[in-house]
């Protein structure tokens, strides 16, 4: 799709003016309903469509993404854009600075439409837990897109952007991709700078790209991945291609990960695209990941550990959120009344939830029997993993393990909630790369996804290889 | 969970809640802890645990200043609870 936009502008089919002025009636049209974005920088968007109209007109070459318009999660720092990660603690935040992934799709030319609504702090699966509204499912407006980026996943559905990067710590790209039927790219941990991303878990936080297709998908990766001398995580990802033949290419299905509380049209659906992709003699082969039931409980120690510690820098004093304490006499207060009050105010429950989790597993006789013991787990499913991919090329799998579920459906009972995670989060924990593919449809109309799963560090194998894939799903 | 090791936890992470919701939380927090503690089932003697996301190490630069920012300082300022004289302003420690 990025391409065939591009070709309309270098052929003076559209201008980009008027590219991202269509963009934005699609937004007056439908937000109103779906709710996506938390914020629209259209004054600004318009301004920069004119330079590149300028550029067009004197027939300079234009990169490929240059007036292509996209929206972008509300947890990456957009310099002079509200940024406020879905958290009223934020509420008042402009940053001074871009993120790296902002800067290099701004150097590229892309465009901003505006910020998507998220669960506050990337922390949910549904959007619900946004300190400012939910985001419904462009597919069934009675129903979740999923999360956290559930914002940036149905502005690409309802075509309100012709692309959105999100953020993924156990599957909040490819969850929401899932659920309202579009692509969904988690690259390898460290392929993409995490530089300006608001942290949530440091050690499984990526940032990738939602999209319509593959093809759009490498685009946005191929802009934004690279070594960052902000992050030393990041690294300059291997770009090999994908050069096995179909009868050269061994898929691995985990048994694991089709047991009982898997949807039956889920399991049908899936299994349907594996005998197709048979039936273009790819070779599949069940196999046995049996470390893999335990991520989630991994996850459910080290992502909370992870967000205490991050999360102890909003203090009332810097990120300006608001509060009563802003024109009282300071004498009369005290330093520690401004953290529990700020904290306690400007904190939803979810979030609450979590710090205090996270504290509880660090915490002084508790830190060897969870943190430590999550860690060690951590290791193994990394080995699993790792020697996985010494006897196959890919793994499949169900994205989710239900349908895209109703608002307030799963709200109050944490677990349940959680377990809509249980497919992705094992690629966080081992810094896999993995997608969310169109998988087909469900009896009434419901998207389902599909996951492909790769080796660390091979990214653009897998985004070429997913390309064939898409191609034979059709 | 017992109220008084979440008063605890509370102390421990800055942070007040309302008396009405911690009967949840403490619900809550038993089913998530009770979840995770399936990782028991997994014999983990001698092995390493993991820090961080990657293996990578020992990446370092030179601590040198690149270059100045005026301008982000101003933003930054503008972000504060309260500034005086081009300093944070904050309630006294004690």
């Amino acid at each position: 799709m990025i391409f065939e936009i591009h070709q309309k502008l270098i052929n003076k089919e559209i201008t980009a003016t008027q590219l991202v002025g269509d963009y934005f009636k699609e937004i007056d049209k439908k937000d109103g309903e779906i709710k996506a974005f938390l914020t629209l920088n259209k004054e600004k968007a318009l301004k920069e469509a004119e330079q590149v109209d300028k550029k067009i007109a004197k027939n300079e070459t234009i990169d490929i993404l240059e007036g292509i318009p996209y929206a972008v999660k509300d947890n990456i720092l957009t310099k002079g854009i509200k940024t406020t990660a879905g958290s009223k603690m934020l509420e008042n935040y402009f940053p001074p600075f871009d993120a790296t992934v902002i800067e290099k799709l701004k150097r590229k030319g892309a465009i901003i439409l505006g910020k998507t609504n998220l669960d506050e702090f990337a922390m949910g699966s549904s959007t619900e837990n946004s300190g400012y509204f939910t985001t419904r499912n462009p597919n069934d407006l009675e129903r979740v897109p999923g999360g956290s980026s559930g914002g940036s996943a149905a502005t690409v559905k309802s075509q309100m952007a012709v692309f959105a990067l999100g953020s993924d710590t156990g599957g909040s790209i490819r969850q929401p991709a899932a659920f309202c039927g579009v692509v969904g790219f988690k690259p390898t941990y460290g392929a993409v700078s995490r530089f300006g991303l608001i942290a949530m878990a440091s050690s499984l936080d990526v940032i990738g790209p939602l999209t319509l297709t593959v093809e759009d998908a490498q685009i946005v990766f191929e802009a934004i991945a690279g070594k960052d001398i902000n992050d030393s995580t990041s690294f300059e990802v291997k770009k090999e291609k994908f050069q096995k033949k179909p009868e050269e290419t061994v898929i691995g299905v985990p048994k694991e990960f089709f047991v009982k509380g898997l949807d039956k049209e889920i399991e049908e659906i899936i299994s349907k695209a594996i005998q197709k992709i048979k039936a273009n003699n790819f070779k599949v082969e069940e196999i046995s990941l049996p470390l893999s039931p335990y991520s989630l409980a991994c996850y459910y120690i080290i992502m909370p550990a992870e967000v205490s510690a991050n999360l102890a820098r909003y203090d009332g004093i810097r990120y300006s959120p608001r509060s009563d304490f802003q024109n009282q006499n300071l004498d009369s207060l005290n330093l520690r009344d401004l953290y529990f009050k700020t904290r306690g105010e400007k904190f939803g429950r979810e979030v609450r939830k979590r710090i205090i989790l996270g504290t509880y597993v660090l915490s002084r006789g508790y830190y060897e029997a969870f943190y430590k013991k999550a860690q060690k787990v951590r290791r193994l499913i990394i080995k699993e993993w790792e020697e996985t991919f010494k006897k196959v090329d890919f793994v499949l799998t169900p994205t989710t393990p239900t349908l895209p579920f109703f608002l307030g459906e799963k709200t109050e009972d944490p677990i349940s909630m959680y377990l809509s995670d249980i497919f992705t989060v094992s690629a966080n924990i081992s810094g896999l790369p993995a997608i969310n593919l169109r998988g087909g449809f469900s009896k009434n109309n419901l998207p389902v996804g599909l996951q492909i799963i790769a080796n660390r560090n091979s990214d653009f194998q897998l985004l070429e290889f997913s390309k064939t894939i898409e191609t034979i799903l059709k | 969970m017992e109220f008084e090791e979440i008063n605890h936890l509370l102390e421990l992470s800055r942070m007040e809640i309302k008396e009405e919701e911690k009967e949840k939380l403490s619900q809550d927090l038993e089913s998530i802890l009770s979840y995770v503690s399936k990782l028991n089932e997994i014999q983990t003697e001698e092995i390493e645990p993991m820090t961080g996301g990657s293996f990578l190490s020992n990446i370092v630069r030179e601590d040198e200043p690149e270059k100045e920012i005026p301008e982000d300082s101003k933003t930054l300022k503008e972000m504060a609870f309260r500034i005086k004289d081009d300093y944070f302003e904050i309630p006294p420690i004690f």
